[in-house]
């Protein structure tokens, strides 16, 4: 856990409700400086009020929270000025190029010699690859190249935090690819703190990631540890039907449950059985588990390994594990 | 990195921070486009239009033209006023530029008055301005009587602009306020034309200190009679212009966006 100086968002039971309903209730998150986190959750959990209550555009209803240690309640206009921020849907003035738009932005922070200020633009437009359409009213722009322009204007400031509400879920393809090769150029320069709710992208650019759900938090911390927790579940690929196996299997203690697949070809037309094993005392099963299996001189082992999970599997066990939950306390 | 380039000055925090930005991009949406060579050509065309058809009988038809413009054409520029400026807060809030424009070292402060600031200009040269000018060549044109002195011309073009900047002001304030065009248009217009019904209510006596008397009041002034109260209109609609933007800059530092 990273201490309390290393982190640059943090917040105590954070709450925003609009009358009677909590949109963001008891939030405590922890973002470390230089991170790129990825901020989970399905559509309507509560992640754009989130990142407006960080930015001080509205009030907490209780809770506290600081960016960079200043108080996102009341000291809003010094969090901006190390901020950048990208919203859901940017509506830019149509009428400005591309290149008035962050010369626009540009004059908020920056005064002086003009040559340097282009020059900063210059190094953004390059960056996010609007170089050729630079000079064009951004109202003639793609999707995709709203959000590079988007990018460009977040990191305008150099800031040390750059927050970004759903960059690329509005995006095709190619353009998500674009996008999430920019956050990544941020790494080391700038604290990644963006919105999503395609787990795939967290996966392939963040190392942290905090999920929530409907304004509560559910988890948070680096992906990696996420991925490696859980694992209790083993694969065992038997010839035949799997039964003498999966006797011995249900007999020993530190074994959950079994599921079982039969009779599935495989490439030498031989019937197959699938086990998916899912197991108390994961050290146990690692050591034990094969050996256990091939003790039996009539059973064949074609495969053994332990599941890997992903974000996505993750993700759907909090969620619908935290539903069970609320439900059953009703 | 930023702070590597020295060339690169921050810009040091105000009351009225991000002002410039603001008022530079507004007029950008005018100048830096062609809206206002139509909007020249529309205000001059409505000026000039009533003034042409003033009857060429009597001596004095340049006083006519002239007291046209200040007295009639007040009202219809206060419309074209609130309908050049009923959406510039309020679309910003539909579109989201607002959250977009605030997430920047922006004060309310400066996001007012750079928009009052930026239309004060627009008004004063498009609305009022370019008109006044060729209406009053117009009048020389039509014979106006050596008594017209074009000084008390230009302060009753100014009263006329100073009804302008109210119903600005007015107009910005609602557009922080409400989050509907319609409800900013039409509550500028009850205001304006309640104003203007003054004179038939119990408190007449308060419509020469108003905004509301300034429109006679440049009427008599270009002729060269300069109101007694015509100093205490100007000043309260000063005034009033002041408490306006003040209100719309404190509600904007409370409003959520």
């Amino acid at each position: 856990m990273p201490s309390t100086t290393d982190l640059i968002i943090s917040t105590a039971n954070l709450t925003k409700a609009y009358g009677k309903q909590q949109v963001v209730s008891d939030l405590n998150l922890a973002v470390p400086r230089g991170s790129i986190c990825g901020f989970l959750g399905a559509n309507g959990a509560g992640k754009s009020t989130t990142i407006k209550l960080l930015l001080g555009l509205i009030q907490p209803t209780s809770g506290v929270g600081t960016v960079f240690g200043k108080s996102i309640a009341t000291d809003s206009v010094a969090i901006w000025e190390r901020v950048g921020f990208l919203a859901q849907s940017p509506s830019f003035y149509g009428y400005l190029t591309a290149r008035e738009t962050l010369q626009f932005v540009a004059s908020f922070f920056f005064t002086g010699s003009k040559t340097a200020i282009s020059a900063r633009i210059e190094e953004l437009i390059e960056l996010v690859g609007l170089s050729g359409k630079a000079d064009r009213p951004v109202k003639g722009f793609s999707g995709g190249e709203k959000q590079r322009l988007g990018i460009a204007q977040a990191a305008i400031n150099d800031p040390e935090l750059i927050i970004l509400d759903e960059p690329a879920s509005a995006l095709d393809p190619l353009g998500r690819r674009d996008v999430l090769k920019i956050l990544e150029s941020f790494r080391g320069r700038s604290t990644v703190f963006y919105s999503t709710h395609i787990l795939d992208d967290v996966q392939r650019v963040s190392d942290r990631v905090v999920i929530i759900d409907r304004g509560k938090l559910i988890a948070q911390g680096r992906i990696q540890d996420l991925l490696s927790e859980n694992r209790n579940v083993f694969n065992l690929t038997v010839r035949g039907d799997g039964s003498p196996v999966l006797a011995k299997l249900l007999s020993v203690p530190w074994v959950k449950k079994v599921e079982v697949e039969r009779d599935i070809p495989n490439s030498t037309n031989h019937r197959i059985t699938k086990l998916e094993i899912h197991v108390t005392d994961a050290h146990a099963a690692e050591t034990e588990l094969l050996r256990l299996a091939i003790s039996d001189p009539a059973t064949i082992v074609t495969q053994f390994d332990r599941s890997t999970q992903n974000l996505e599997d993750i993700f759907v066990n909090l969620v619908e594990g935290k539903t069970k939950n609320d439900r059953a306390k009703y | 990195m930023i702070e590597q380039n020295t060339e690169l000055q921050r810009v040091s925090s105000s009351w009225h921070r991000g002002f410039h930005a603001i008022y530079h991009k507004e007029l950008a949406a005018w100048f830096g486009t062609h809206k206002w060579i139509n909007q020249v050509i529309i205000w001059i065309a409505l000026a000039l239009v009533p003034a042409i058809s003033v009857p060429t009988i009597g001596r004095d038809r340049g006083v006519a033209v002239l007291s046209l413009f200040l007295w009639s054409g007040s009202n219809m520029m206060s419309i074209g006023t609130i309908i050049l400026t009923q959406g510039t807060i309020v679309e910003e809030k539909l579109t989201q530029t607002l959250l977009w424009i605030f997430s920047k070292p922006l004060s309310p402060a400066g996001f007012i008055l750079g928009k009052f600031a930026a239309y004060a200009v627009l008004i004063g040269s498009i609305v009022i301005g370019a008109p006044a000018i060729v209406v009053y060549c117009y009048a020389i044109f039509a014979r106006l009587p050596a008594k017209i002195s074009i000084f008390n011309y230009l302060i009753g073009v100014l009263m006329v602009y100073l009804v302008l900047l109210f119903v600005l002001a007015l107009t910005i304030l609602l557009g922080v306020l409400f989050d509907k065009i319609a409800a900013v248009t039409a509550i500028s217009l009850a205001v304006f034309f309640s104003g203007a019904g003054l004179p038939s209510t119990q408190i007449r006596w308060i419509e020469p200190y108003t905004v509301w008397a300034l429109q006679h009041n440049s009427y008599e002034t270009m002729t060269g009679k300069f109101p007694a109260t015509g100093w205490w209109a100007m000043g309260s609609t000063v005034v009033s212009i002041i408490v306006l933007l003040i209100i719309a800059i404190e509600w904007m530092k409370r409003s959520e966006l």
